[in-house]
């Protein structure tokens, strides 16, 4: 009988390394705040971390950016993934590249398993003034 | 008062993760595709009641019930408007 993982963690960042044999994940540029030129525009690549437990089955993973003034979907993306072992703890990394951003505000990010709300986290886009 | 004793030499230690599973997914090699969320109750109540704390309302001026939800409803499980504080006593 499928069980839904829980999250233990969800964290933005703008890379993420692998040690090299240890395997640890260290999140570089953890951020709550993007600062960007050029609005409307795609944001550089940023990853999103997730710590997941408890699951097994398969499962739609999704993640998806909305904009909290307009309510608007801004990206959505998602893939399907077996969690074979419910005493293993899985580690997501999702590398976003083709979001794009229509203006500065407050933005959510949401990480979605099936039709449950895994947990979600708040950022803010704001307008990079760049000197030409 | 009695000196503590000092604290002992840390022993070898190594960080390791080697036999966690880790999944890498991204949206520029396939591994991540997009998809159109629908809105259903339940993603549209969360995403109320967070706008509420950013933007005072749990929803822009003309949004329009998606199909199949009832708003109303929706509204009664926002905390909003936020309650005036009652006078002291």
């Amino acid at each position: 009988m499928p069980v839904t993982p829980s999250v233990r963690g969800l964290y933005l960042c703008e890379r993420v390394e692998l040690g090299p044999g240890t395997r640890n994940l260290t999140p570089r540029n953890c951020f709550r705040a993007l600062r960007i030129a050029g609005l409307p525009t795609r944001a550089k690549p940023f990853t999103v971390v997730a710590y997941l437990a408890n699951g097994i089955g398969q499962f739609p993973v999704a993640v998806v950016v909305r904009r909290l003034d307009t309510l608007g979907e801004v990206y959505a993306a998602r893939a399907m993934l077996t969690f074979a072992d419910r005493l293993a703890e899985v580690r997501l990394t999702i590398r976003v590249e083709q979001c794009v951003f229509p203006a500065a505000g407050e933005y959510e990010v949401a990480l979605w398993v099936g039709h449950e709300l895994l947990a979600q986290t708040p950022f803010t886009v704001k307008h990079l003034e760049t000197t030409t | 008062m009695t000196p503590s004793a000092p604290a002992p030499e840390f022993g070898e230690t190594v960080f390791d993760s080697a036999d966690v599973p880790l999944i890498e997914l991204s949206d520029a090699d396939g591994t991540l595709v997009p998809f159109e969320p629908a809105w259903t109750p339940a993603t549209l109540l969360h995403a109320m009641r967070e706008r509420v704390r950013y933007y005072g309302a749990p929803l822009p001026e003309g949004f329009a019930a998606p199909p199949g939800i009832d708003l109303d409803a929706l509204l009664k499980q926002v905390p909003w408007p936020p309650t005036p504080p009652t006078a002291g006593g």
